[in-house]
């Protein structure tokens, strides 16, 4: 892929807005002090600097992680603790990415620490998974006809391949630039790409009573 | 690369995903966009994308548990504290270790085991369970500081020293050292119930120092305590200040309760131990046709026993010889004719308020939510608890008038540490 595409998207984005990708991020007031700027003082060694951001991300990075693992609060916990007792004791030297790109990276590589060692182990980890399933889901009261559209999604979700639902989730949820999910995921554009269109396309085709 | 598909000049599926996730290049981004503007296909096929997307993007958040986040920012704390004086690999592993399930690693068969030689694991014990409530008193709050409080703390932060030489070095040379941008200042909030100066008979003493942690975390500029005439912005880093010290001494309080309910534990462990011995013995005595000599011994050892149970248990209740002699039946007369009681005279402190129906002037119990919504009376319950923290002696039944007034105000953290926090300042997130 042309380097334009990594260009355009480090800037501004206006394109974003027309193609109504609300981009989320954990709700800060106008006076509240930005990621970027607390990450300095946080790499200049101000601890409550850090701990503002966990407050801000920690709920973010968990949720990740539990989508990534396909419902594993156990291990979404797990990781979601890791990643910022390690960034906090490992900052990254260098500057550049946005706090919330580093952060999902490092969760990403912690979850992947996690699934190499769960492989060594062979372990199979069922009985979390089943019992931490409804952690999370469809709230009682929403209406069934939403209620089924998020099992649909959920469902759809948790079949995809665990890239194709890597990438998606870092894009479409976390709102990580096409960049910043490269940089996450260790993959190459193309590779993205390719996930990130397959993994939609499914999507699409798991909502197709009502999208198609 | 496939531009196009060759199929009706549309472009593939994958184009499409990737135009809707903008991972296209300048290039293929106009083609697209030219394409889709004149096919209605294209457009149905993209918003079909946008649909899904969309429906991913509103699947709820799954939320971490009370307890897990509770872990994981003990551990953070823990990284915090052992990154400045050491290396950071340490910080790390202890932050692990500390923050890993209790409960887990009794329930191992082993640990059972170990747990039944309780006399000499007792001090572990107790060790553990303080430091886990002194986590939950001191640490836990800072985590829902409110985002007034997050400024403050944001504003102190470039005063800290750097933890690490090293990691200094390579700051230094990168852009964002060099021009740090500024951090928002403070604006002025409404002043929340909790910021009320409490009345001048109950004004509180200055409580305990908090210990480090948290208390450093919050630590506001002013140091002196809100007056009613200050200005909204200058009364909250000092009642959050406040609040900290406040759920710090409760946290001490629980932790004294621990110890004495452990205590009470091994005691009757150990009565538990020397009935049976007795009765053991008793067995093994020849017994006289009207079997009054080991029934006698025994009668006399069980008056013994009850007599030092009874000095236990009303020790750990506050009525018993160990305790203090405090009136039983203490009441405090609150602003809105409302009344705390120690109705046990344990020092547990019930809040009662006049019944309003029928003018009887019976007493009922209100809950906390009651008694809340009404800030004279939390200015009073405040001034109660700085109070209590100064009290001497800090022991049981001080502990247990603590943590009753500390829950009364949403500060205890088993009540609702984040209604808490949201009574003490609003949050305008």
């Amino acid at each position: 892929m042309a380097d334009g595409t990594v260009d355009r998207e480090l800037g501004a984005s206006p394109a974003q807005g027309a193609r109504g990708k609300p981009r989320s991020a954990p709700p800060t007031g106008p006076d509240d002090p930005t990621d970027e700027a607390l990450e300095l003082q946080w790499k200049q060694g101000s601890a409550p600097a850090f701990a503002i951001l966990f407050e801000r991300w920690h709920r973010r990075a968990y949720a990740y992680a539990y989508r990534r693992s396909n419902g594993n609060a156990a291990l979404a916990e797990e990781v979601a603790q890791r990643a910022f007792v390690n960034l906090y004791a490992r900052p990254p030297a260098g500057t550049g990415g946005s706090f919330k790109a580093l952060l999902f990276t490092v969760v990403e590589n912690e979850l992947r620490t996690e699934a190499r060692k769960r492989g060594r182990r062979k372990e199979q980890d069922i009985s979390v998974a089943l019992e931490t399933r409804e952690d999370g889901s469809v709230p009682p009261d929403a209406p069934l006809e939403q209620a089924e559209d998020r099992a649909r999604v959920e469902a759809a979700l948790e079949t995809l391949p665990e890239e194709e639902r890597t990438c998606v989730l870092l894009r479409e949820v976390e709102g990580l630039t096409f960049r910043e999910v490269c940089e996450a995921t260790g993959l190459t554009r193309d590779e993205v790409r390719g996930r990130l269109s397959r993994a939609l396309a499914r999507l699409k085709r798991a909502l197709g009573g009502k999208a198609e | 690369m496939s531009a196009s598909d060759a199929r009706d000049g549309c472009p593939g599926d994958e184009l499409l995903a990737a135009f809707h996730a903008e991972a296209v290049s300048p290039d293929e981004e106009t083609l697209v966009a030219t394409h889709v503007e004149r096919c209605e296909a294209c457009r149905a096929a993209l918003d079909d994308l946008r649909v899904a997307a969309d429906a991913l993007r509103a699947l709820p958040l799954p939320q971490p548990s009370r307890e897990a986040r509770d872990r994981a920012y003990a551990a953070v704390m823990a990284a915090m504290s052992a990154a400045p004086g050491g290396q950071a690999g340490t910080g790390v592993e202890e932050a692990h270790h500390a923050s890993r399930p209790r409960i887990a690693r009794s329930d191992a068969p082993r640990e059972r085991e170990k747990n039944r030689r309780w006399t000499g694991s007792l001090l572990g014990f107790a060790a553990a369970a303080a430091c886990l409530l002194i986590a939950a008193g001191t640490l836990f709050p800072g985590v829902h500081l409110p985002a007034s409080a997050q400024r403050e703390m944001a504003k102190a932060a470039p005063t800290a020293p750097p933890r690490d030489a090293s990691r200094e070095e390579d700051l230094a040379s990168s852009k964002k050292v060099q021009a740090p941008p500024p951090v928002p200042t403070a604006t002025a909030m409404p002043q929340a119930p909790l910021a009320e100066k409490p009345s001048a008979p109950l004004a509180p003493p200055r409580p305990a120092e908090a210990p480090g942690g948290a208390g450093n975390l919050a630590r506001p500029e002013a140091e002196n305590a809100p007056t009613a005439g200050a200005a909204p912005a200058a009364h909250e880093p000092a009642r959050v200040d406040r609040d900290v010290e406040r759920r710090a001494a409760i946290g001490r309080a629980r932790e004294v309760l621990v110890e004495a309910r452990l205590r009470r534990f091994a005691a009757d462990e150990a009565d538990s131990n020397a009935a049976g011995e007795r009765y053991r013995r008793a067995d093994a005595q020849p017994r006289d046709k009207a079997e009054g000599a080991p029934l006698a011994k025994n009668d006399s050892e069980k008056k013994a026993k009850d007599a030092k149970k009874e000095s236990l248990s009303g020790s750990a209740a506050g009525r018993g010889p160990a305790a203090e002699p405090r009136a039983t039946g203490e009441t405090f007369a609150l602003p809105d004719g409302s009344v705390l009681r120690d109705a046990a005279g344990d020092g547990t402190l019930v809040l009662e308020a006049p019944e309003t129906k029928g003018g009887s002037g019976a007493i009922a119990a209100v809950s906390s939510h009651d008694a809340l919504s009404d800030p004279r009376v939390v200015g009073a319950l405040q001034a109660l608890l700085d109070r209590a923290l100064a009290e001497q002696p800090q022991d049981e039944r001080w502990a247990r008038r603590v943590v009753s007034l500390g829950r009364l105000l949403g500060l205890d953290r088993g009540a609702s540490p984040e209604a808490g926090v949201e009574r003490a300042a609003p949050s305008r997130r």
